[in-house]
């Protein structure tokens, strides 16, 4: 089906926006109207999990719900993020992990097209939660293109700047 | 680059967005970003003009009323005149007469796209109106076709509905030099 009518929008139109919105080549994309406690819990955790184990890795840190600028018309807004470069007001380097927690309204949108986008831009390991199974798909990104590396495994390492070992353990409600 | 989306949207988001978007086919647009003074003054005299010149009491002039076509299309005109809407929220129906004033980041969605749906559903007149020409384009649709009834920028058009009459000359009068 092609679309009737197409509008392209760029950061500068983004940024003017109320409300709670990614841009996706050029296109608005709702963010979930309102966050479901399990899925605010399950973030959290990851998140303390984070913090917790890069506690050595001095130069990275554990990001809840920020903007990473992809390009011009690409604003993306990660549930969660490991981000290794200087902390600005704009985030535009690429994470080395990237967790997404799945909600009904929006699990196509982390399952394929931001994966897509993830892949392409070199994020190392991309996490696709589902918080109502317990379970978590791990990708990493071999010369760009994820491979899945582990299902509802309890620990996971991921290495990038620094060596975690993740554990999925303790995420779940 | 451009790609199909992968989500569509109903009514039932729209109406829990913040800020100003209409919906086409499941697909949110962003309306322009504040109106500048220009295009707010020339909504305004459009709406004096009709209500000093409505006649019938079932009908009433709104500015920027969400109009909903459908679950997926739901439209925020500038002006409009309607009758008989029952709608509490939003408009259910076609009005019947609809004013777009052109923005440029928006010129095509009023000129192609919401003209095309407006001209589907039945509106009866689309007047659509360039602030920077100082210059109003009316059509009237005669058997589901938009037909264009001239290019206004002085004078007074009667619409033969309610009695209603915009002078064309009044509306642009504090941008002509």
């Amino acid at each position: 089906m092609a679309l009737a009518y197409e509008e392209h929008y760029t950061i500068k139109d983004y940024e003017k926006w109320e409300g709670d919105w990614e841009l996706i080549y050029g296109m608005p994309y709702a963010m979930a109207p309102f966050a479901l406690p399990k899925h605010q819990v399950i973030s959290s955790r990851i998140v303390a999990e984070l913090i917790t184990k890069l506690k050595e890795c001095k130069r990275c840190h554990a990001i809840m719900e920020s903007e990473i600028v992809i390009s011009d018309d690409t604003v993306l807004r990660p549930d969660v993020m490991v981000y290794c470069s200087k902390i600005k007001d704009k985030l535009t380097k690429t994470p080395p992990v990237v967790f997404e927690v799945t909600s009904p309204s929006t699990i196509k949108r982390d399952e394929i097209i931001k994966k897509e986008i993830y892949e392409k831009e070199g994020v190392k390991y991309y996490v696709i939660v589902y918080p109502d199974l317990k379970k978590a798909k791990v990708y990493e990104n071999k010369e760009g293109k994820f491979i899945k590396i582990a299902d509802e495994d309890k620990k996971v390492k991921f290495k990038f700047e620094c060596e975690i070992e993740f554990d999925f353990g303790k995420i779940w409600i | 680059m451009s790609v199909l989306p992968i989500e569509y949207y109903t009514y039932e988001d729209y109406k829990k967005w913040e800020g100003d978007w209409e919906l086409i086919d499941g697909i949110p647009y962003a309306m322009a970003p504040a109106p500048v003074k220009k295009h707010q003054l020339l909504a305004s005299n459009i709406i004096f003009e009709l209500k000093k010149s409505l006649e019938c009491e079932n009908c009433e002039v709104l500015g920027e009323v969400d109009y909903k076509i459908n679950e997926e299309t739901v439209l925020r005109p500038d002006v409009v005149l309607t009758c008989d809407d029952e709608g509490v929220e939003h408009l259910i129906k076609a009005p019947e007469i609809i004013f777009e004033i052109i923005s440029p980041s928006t010129a095509r969605r009023d000129e192609i796209y919401k003209f095309k749906i407006y001209e589907k559903e039945g509106v009866d007149f689309l007047i659509l109106v360039y602030p920077d020409d100082l210059v109003a384009k009316i059509y009237k649709n005669i058997d589901g076709e938009f037909k264009k009834k001239g290019d206004f920028s002085r004078g007074v058009f009667d619409f033969g509905i309610c009695g209603v009459k915009v002078d064309f000359g009044k509306v642009f009068e504090k941008y002509r030099k």
